[in-house]
């Protein structure tokens, strides 16, 4: 059996998945939903790259390499984010964002 | 679609004058001395943003219908494109201007400030201008990496902050799934550029599917219902001036470019689309309408107020290019110059213990600021859609173009929508006109005073530039 479009296609939903239930299934930690975010971005460079080999055409694997650069910017800007948070709250647990509710 | 370096970049001058504003802005902050910095990061943010705004208009003086392509055809613009992104940076330039000289009540005394709204605006140039997939994602990216820093700009505040990590979040994954929606699009049509992709056929699965992600992530970014539950959370806990800019200009450009993804690359899908976008405008109009009524909280009502009123933006989109193209570029221009005159208000509002944010702060409001309650009455009217206001002939459009494509269903729903929203903003008028002071308001300041004013007089007096303001959307929807 030789490894086809379909299998990367399906490895990249399943990655995705697992990325998009991490982020609301998880209850207990920031980090975790930042782990999420960057499965789900690697997830779709799976998705990109195996398009482009497939397709024999390269601006796929372009638009890969965008992603991985802007997950990179998005990662520092997230964990800054979490850093100002710790200071305020004393813990980066998911329960405890509640303070703004209606 | 030859095009050299230097008539790539003459076409993306405006985003080049925004983003360099921005950057020298941001260089004088670092290196002037801390009292001069500040407020050379504005000016210098602010000129760049008037700068863009003259550029966009100088490209289209001669010949409205004028469209330009740079860069081998990845970068785009119209009339259509130009119209939103006058509306988006002119509200970017008077949140900078109003904000200025009492910024540190809101807890954003750094010089940051002006120049990440600049970095932000510069990104929703882009994103407007995107004409394939790339430019469209990396667009969204450079418009919401500052507004996440922007939504957690007080950092010694522990809801800005809980906001921004909200924001955040969400926002992270909204990209991811127009990012993925992208990959399927790509994979299926094999085309990365709009054109490319609205050659392609349409018949496939797992292209709608790819689509659908799309159209999930957009409405993400416009904050339109079921995908709005960050709004409110960021509204209440980002500072006021950051909530002024977020209501309005990336308000606006996520509105048109949806609208752009959805007529340009997707334009022969539209019997496809159509339908998931008439769910998504008839949630939005109802629950952001519902959702209000039980706020406490201003800001939070304010969001509710976006949700309903973006459901309004998205019908039109619904109705397809031809219909709608108009009245969704005249409606959000329209409530997005109104919403800054809001929040310019809310912000010259101050009680004794800072801004004023529960409704019970406006009681009385006629009685202790009888020139303020007007403006904000005017505004509030406006938005609620009352004759002969500029906000009702945004609506008359919307629904005009609603009962042509023949929704008779959905616009009976935007009519009860529109009677409960007015419901809630006649409440706060209420509040205004009816009630015994509660809160001892503070003097006001001038320059936020000055801009409500300003946009009460606008959508007052708006009658009677209506005429221009419609033949421009009519021009830039290219009718």
């Amino acid at each position: 059996m030789s490894i086809g479009l379909s299998h990367y296609l399906f490895v990249s939903a399943a990655l995705f998945t697992i990325g998009v239930f991490g982020l609301f299934v998880n209850r207990k930690n920031v980090i975790v939903i930042l782990m999420s975010i960057e499965l789900i971005l690697l997830a779709v460079n799976i998705n990109l790259v195996a398009f482009s080999v497939f397709l024999g055409d390269v601006s796929g694997q372009i638009f890969a390499m965008f992603v991985l650069t802007v997950a990179a910017a998005e990662a520092a800007i997230g964990l800054a984010i979490l850093v100002a948070f710790f200071r305020n709250q004393g813990s980066i647990a998911v329960e405890e964002m509640n303070s703004l509710k209606g | 679609m030859v095009d050299s370096l230097r008539e790539s970049i003459t076409v993306v001058a405006p985003e080049l004058a925004v983003l360099g504003g921005a950057t020298i802005g941001l260089l004088g902050g670092l290196f002037l001395p801390k009292r001069m910095g500040s407020g050379f990061a504005t000016f210098a943010a602010v000129i760049g943003l008037i700068l863009g705004a003259a550029l966009v208009l100088y490209h289209f003086q001669g010949d409205p219908r004028a469209e330009y392509s740079a860069f081998g055809g990845a970068f785009r613009s119209t009339s259509f494109i130009a119209f939103a992104k006058i509306v988006a940076i002119s509200c970017a330039a008077i949140v900078l201007l109003m904000g200025e000289g009492h910024r540190a009540r809101f807890g954003l005394s750094g010089f940051e400030f002006a120049p990440l709204i600049g970095l932000a605006s510069a990104g929703l140039m882009v994103m407007l201008s995107a004409d394939d997939l790339i430019v469209l994602y990396l667009g969204v990216e450079m418009l919401s990496l500052p507004s996440y820093v922007l939504a957690a700009f007080a950092r010694d505040d522990r809801r800005a902050t809980e906001a921004g990590l909200k924001y955040f979040v969400l926002g992270a994954l909204a990209s991811g799934f127009i990012l993925y929606g992208s990959s399927l699009v790509y994979g299926f049509t094999g085309a990365i550029d709009f054109a490319g992709i609205a050659a392609a056929t349409y018949s496939d699965i797992p292209l709608l599917f790819g689509l659908v992600f799309i159209i999930c992530g957009l409405a993400f970014k416009c904050s339109a219902a079921p995908f709005h539950m960050w709004t409110p959370d960021v509204y209440e806990g980002a500072p006021l001036p950051v909530v002024a800019f977020f209501a309005s200009a990336p308000k606006m450009a996520a509105v048109a470019i949806f609208a752009r993804v959805l007529f340009e690359p997707f334009g022969p899908a539209f019997s496809d689309w159509a339908g998931v976008l008439q769910v998504i405008a008839a949630i939005s109009m109802v629950w952001g309408a519902i959702g209000a009524l039980t706020q406490k909280n201003i800001k939070r009502l304010l969001a509710y107020s976006s949700i309903n009123n973006v459901g309004f933006a998205l019908m039109a989109i619904a109705t397809g290019p031809a219909l709608g193209g108009q009245a969704v570029l005249l409606y959000m221009g329209i409530y997005s110059l109104t919403v800054v005159g809001v929040f310019a208000g809310l912000a010259a509002l101050r009680g004794p213990d800072g801004a004023v944010e529960t409704l019970d702060g406006f009681k009385g409001l006629s009685k202790s600021r009888p020139g303020m309650a007007i403006a904000m009455t005017i505004l509030f009217f406006s938005i609620a859609g009352v004759p002969p206001l500029l906000g009702f002939w945004g609506k008359l459009y919307v629904f005009t173009a609603a009962l042509e494509a023949g929704y008779v269903a959905l616009w009976a729903i935007a009519c009860v929508a529109t009677v409960v929203a007015a419901g809630y903003y006649l409440i706060l008028i209420a509040r205004m006109w009816f009630d015994e002071p509660v809160v001892e308001i503070a003097p006001r300041g001038p320059a936020t005073a000055l801009t409500m004013d300003l946009a009460a007089i606008f959508v007052l007096v708006g009658l009677g530039f209506f005429g221009i303001i419609e033949s421009a959307a009519r021009i830039a929807a290219g009718q």
